[in-house]
């Protein structure tokens, strides 16, 4: 049987891509539901264009009824 | 009383008057930027969908702003936007729009992570480990996937949790036992 050495080294890059994905993703292990939820959580980010669209919203808002922001210092 | 013409920020600097428009948008600058994670968060896994979950993002914290108010200070900003961002996803799941949209959830999320420029190989992690999250959410009940989104919410205290979701504590450890439970069952069919 006559292999071609180019597509057998692609195929042995494919192979070796595809053990260190599986590797990668194996090393991966959680202890529990809430670790697995806050590493998801961490790969998760805010889209920038949610700042820039709430931006423009509150330009055209009016401006907050006076006194919430004493509360702001106890609870934020 | 503060005289609201000479209003004081969080680092003790004043601002003159003419410029309490700007501080209260400062402030709720940082409201966002500290809690907006974990509202896109939640929405997102409410929801199922990131279109959506910007969406809902964006109009959380635009309530929060008209509603701002009303914050009595009692409980915590997170809590608060959490409240807002629960009821805003019950509802938009309720709606007959949303019952249609859910299905491409699976392709959304991996666009909006490949969209993110990650390493290519964190992409396709994230990709199948969102997707399978997802998916081990979407078949529990609603209030089993609240449950587990705001426990693992580490800013939250069982006393926040168990005042968002309308129960006892004591209610809420038991149905977190019996939702983690059913979360690892439905997790590991998606496998």
């Amino acid at each position: 049987m006559n292999h071609d050495p180019s597509r057998l080294r692609q195929n042995q890059r494919t192979d070796q891509t595809h053990a260190e994905t599986t590797q990668s993703q194996q090393a991966k292990t959680f202890g529990s539901v809430e670790e697995l939820f806050r590493h998801d959580a961490s790969q998760v980010d805010v889209p920038p264009g949610v700042e820039e669209r709430l931006k423009q919203s509150l330009a055209s808002e009016k401006p907050p009824k006076g006194g919430w922001w004493r509360r702001w210092f106890n609870a934020r | 009383m503060m005289d609201e013409s000479n209003t004081q920020t969080m680092d003790g600097q004043t601002h003159a008057a003419g410029t309490k428009a700007e501080w209260i948008s400062t402030e709720f600058e940082a409201i966002y930027r500290e809690h907006s994670r974990a509202i896109y968060y939640a929405a997102l896994r409410l929801l199922g969908e990131p279109a959506l979950a910007e969406d809902a993002t964006h109009d959380v914290f635009l309530k929060a702003f008209r509603k701002i108010h009303e914050f009595r200070g009692q409980s915590a900003w997170r809590t608060w936007l959490y409240r807002i961002t629960i009821n805003h996803c019950l509802n938009l799941r309720q709606s007959w729009h949303s019952r249609n949209v859910f299905s491409n959830a699976s392709e959304a999320v991996w666009e909006t992570a490949a969209a993110g420029g990650r390493d290519p190989l964190q992409v396709l992690e994230t990709k199948e480990l969102g997707v399978r999250i997802q998916k081990a959410l979407e078949a529990l009940s609603e209030e089993y996937r609240l449950l587990l989104l705001l426990v693992a919410d580490e800013k939250l205290s069982y006393d926040e949790i168990s005042d968002l979701t309308g129960q006892s504590q004591d209610a809420v450890r038991g149905k977190l036992h019996r939702a983690r439970k059913a979360f690892v069952n439905e997790f590991a069919k998606t496998a």
